[in-house]
């Protein structure tokens, strides 16, 4: 160890300020998805330089983009989330506690962009209808995850009861609907939704000091991910509507300035779509700032700052996936698929693999638990159950679109599989489990990956409003298992730590003094004090 | 025998969970900590890192005296903003096993000598009102402290809603201070936060037999 430059590196290291370190953080977790398709583009899978140069301009909006988000979230969106939750459950009042909840619910689902997009993506249904039904179904499972923290049932049963809801209804809906619903599970809870959401139940659950609190902090977003699920199956036994979607039309570019221009272009877009997605939580945090938070000055002045950060960086990251991460990942996945299934196979799992690291909204829930726990779940442990999930989630994917088969297929085992593992493991795992479902199909699920799925179907000659969809769905669903299986390894861990069990513990009861104020008196005393 | 309280930056934690498991000190318990750092433009921008990693551990003198010089070398607590770690004598343990799992060796001995010139004041809050505390504070001289969260439980029993209990929530605010600042800092926080305001502090200070660190010198 030189002792001249540690002392050097340590000055730099003082220096680094948050936001560096959250950049630092959002480049470790794009680089490994730029370096995958870099390689695979280079040696294997032809694509044209443009899409590759957009790709890399994407990428580094993205990195810019999570940095900044994931910094605005911790200095506003959570403590926003959390300071509504605690005063709701110190409100005491139950009227209160429910109608806040649908209305955050419904409202923040609205706006959440991923919902947008797939309201857009989804022509079989009339947008504002999916997003109404969608809205309402997120805002009941909002107050329903609030009855269930107050009457203090268990998740497990809650959960139990509503996924054989939804699989008796999905028995009986339209094929086309259910890929659609699966997926609209995991899309609503967005990178808007999740973080507030997040920070809500912890809230609720930060000034109880019952034994459940902890696990109670989580769960939400597990709940309010089933609410869509259940309004658009629902809504595919009455509403009768047989447009069948095709895929997007291809984007390449000319030349350099056509790209420049398009990413030009799309920032009004996102930044319109942000300021909506943004606005029900900044006028609900206003409104409980004047009537009920009455924050200093300077906390409010934080905050508002804040939710500037969170809006800044959504923009730059919903640009940069959609410009360049979606278009690239459909040509990808056409022609990987072209060039063979080891192949296809290959990249899917790496990219799932990787690509996890880069959903905004993994990093808050990673942030979350950490802080809940005080480090004894650690968020590494999580996001590493995560990757395996994805990883599998991506080949199960691909599979599909390769066999045709019915998402129910993997989805009933799947679940079957999940909810079982809820009654062998520790309650907090469960909830962190079904959380991390909502939490990993974000935007960069929902269109880098999912194009990527498109792209193969197409190359498959598949149908993609059956076989494509439902990849969302899928990466929501194998975390419950991964996450669970998780807390089951470290469960048994933490009980081999025990301390050995005392033999005679009633000899052990002595309180032994170290040291007493006068020294002299030592000798004279020591053989009483050894007896006592 | 001491209780040794480590305050250190999140990205350090390792290197001092190492120390720890080099000197085969008792297994410390972490919390989560903030700092607070001066009312700084990069505080309001919230880009000035403040989360703080608490560990508690406990060992005999000589270990104390090792684990102080390892982490004041290792984790550079001689530069400003790395920490800080001070370590308070210990009385008496309940149980043997307890004692032998702490790592003491159960000896009576004479009273321990005190580092002259430092106190660790304690200040037990109603939550939310942290900044008021150290406005106090470093009007008087402090150059900051370190919050950790907890709950309380008051004299009446815990208010129940449904199945839920609801405590009430607290902060512990740790401050180092000279000992000749000491009583300036102390009557500051309570005359702006003392038990007849809304942050109700409970004010005391603690003995400390041995410290390392730059930010309060």
């Amino acid at each position: 160890m030189n002792g001249g430059t540690q002392i050097k590196k340590d000055a730099l290291y003082k220096n680094r300020t948050a936001l560096t370190a959250k950049i630092k953080e959002g480049f470790l977790s794009v680089i490994p998805i730029v370096i995958i398709v870099m390689v695979f583009s280079l040696t294997v899978v032809p694509l044209s330089s443009d899409l590759i140069l957009s790709f890399l301009i994407g990428a580094g909006l993205v990195i810019l983009g999570m940095g900044l988000f994931s910094l605005g979230a911790e200095v506003a969106m959570t403590p926003i989330g959390n300071r509504i939750g605690t005063f709701l459950t110190k409100s005491k009042s139950i009227i209160l506690i429910l109608v806040v909840s649908f209305g955050l619910g419904f409202a923040v689902t609205l706006a959440e962009p991923d919902l947008q997009v797939l309201a857009a993506t989804t022509p079989h249904i009339d947008f504002t209808v999916l997003l109404l039904t969608v809205g309402a179904g997120v805002g009941i499972f909002l107050v329903i995850s609030m009855l269930r923290i107050i009457t203090g049932i268990r998740l497990r049963w809650v959960l139990l009861v509503f996924y054989a809801v939804i699989f008796i209804l999905a028995a009986f809906t339209e094929k086309n609907f259910l890929g659609v619903g699966f997926d609209s599970g995991g899309v609503t809870t967005g990178p808007m939704t999740v973080p507030f959401i997040l920070a809500l139940g912890v809230g609720v659950s930060t000034i109880r000091s019952d034994s459940r609190a902890e696990s109670d902090s989580f769960g939400l977003i597990a709940l309010c991910s089933i609410g869509p699920i259940i309004a658009v199956l629902l809504l595919g036994m009455f509403y009768k509507n047989g447009a069948v979607a095709g895929g997007d039309a291809l984007k390449s570019w000319e030349h350099t300035v056509a790209i420049g221009s398009s990413y030009i272009k799309a920032i009004p877009t996102y930044i319109a779509e942000t300021s909506l997605a943004l606005s029900p939580i900044a006028v609900i945090f206003v409104l409980f700032q004047l009537f009920a938070l009455k924050l200093p000055k300077r906390s409010f002045l934080k905050i508002t700052l804040g939710v500037l950060y969170t809006f800044v960086g959504l923009v730059l990251f919903l640009t940069g996936v959609h410009v360049g991460f979606a278009s690239l990942g459909e040509v990808l996945g056409k022609s990987v698929a072209e060039g063979g299934k080891v192949l296809l196979f290959i990249l899917a799992l790496l990219l799932g693999w990787f690509i996890v690291a880069a959903e905004p909204a993994v990093v808050v829930l990673e942030k979350q638990i950490e802080d809940v726990s005080s480090g004894a779940i650690p968020g590494k442990a999580v996001k590493l159950s995560l990757s395996v999930a994805i990883a599998a989630a991506m080949g199960l994917s691909v599979l599909r679109v390769l066999l045709g088969i019915s998402i129910l297929w993997f989805l009933v085992p799947g679940y079957t599989i999940a909810l079982i593992l809820a009654f062998f493991v520790p309650d907090v795992y469960t909830a962190i489990a079904f959380d991390s479902g909502g939490v990993a199909s974000g935007p960069m699920t929902a269109t880098f990956m999912l194009r990527f799925i498109i792209g193969v179907t197409q190359a498959a000659g598949g149908n993609i409003l059956q076989d494509a969809f439902g990849m969302v769905a899928m990466v929501a669903m194998t975390p419950l298992i991964s996450v669970q299986v998780m807390g089951l390894i470290y469960g048994r861990v933490k009980k081999k730590a025990k301390v050995p069990a005392i033999k005679e513990p009633e000899l052990d009861q002595n309180v032994i003094e170290l040291w007493i104020e006068n020294k002299s008196d030592i000798d004279r005393n020591s053989d009483d004090e050894r007896d006592g | 025998m001491n209780y040794i309280i480590s305050i250190t930056n999140p990205n350090a934690l390792n290197r001092l969970l190492g120390i720890c498991d080099e000197l085969g000190l008792s297994p410390p318990v972490i919390m989560y900590g903030c700092g607070t750092a001066a009312k700084s433009v990069l505080d309001l921008l919230g880009i000035d890192s403040k989360e703080r990693r608490v560990v508690f551990t406990a060992a005999d003198d000589a270990k104390t005296r090792e684990f102080l010089y390892e982490q004041r070398k290792r984790l550079y607590l001689d530069a400003p903003g790395n920490g800080v770690a001070m370590s308070i004598p210990i009385k008496s343990v309940g149980g043997e096993l307890a004692l032998s799992y702490l790592g003491g060796d159960g000896e009576l001995k004479g009273a321990p000598e005190l580092k002259p010139g430092y106190e660790l004041i304690l200040s037990i809050i109603n939550e939310g009102h942290s900044e008021t505390v150290l406005d106090a504070a470093r009007s008087a001289g402090a150059r900051g402290g370190t919050i950790l969260h907890g709950r309380g439980t008051g004299s009446k029993s815990a208010e129940k809603f449904f199945k839920v209990t609801i405590a009430q929530e607290k902060e512990v605010i740790f401050i180092v201070s000279k000992s000749d600042q000491k009583s300036a800092i102390m009557s500051a926080i309570l005359k702006s936060a003392g038990p007849n305001t809304d942050a109700g502090a409970i004010v005391f200070s603690l003995p400390v037999n041995d410290i390392a660190g730059f930010g309060l010198i």
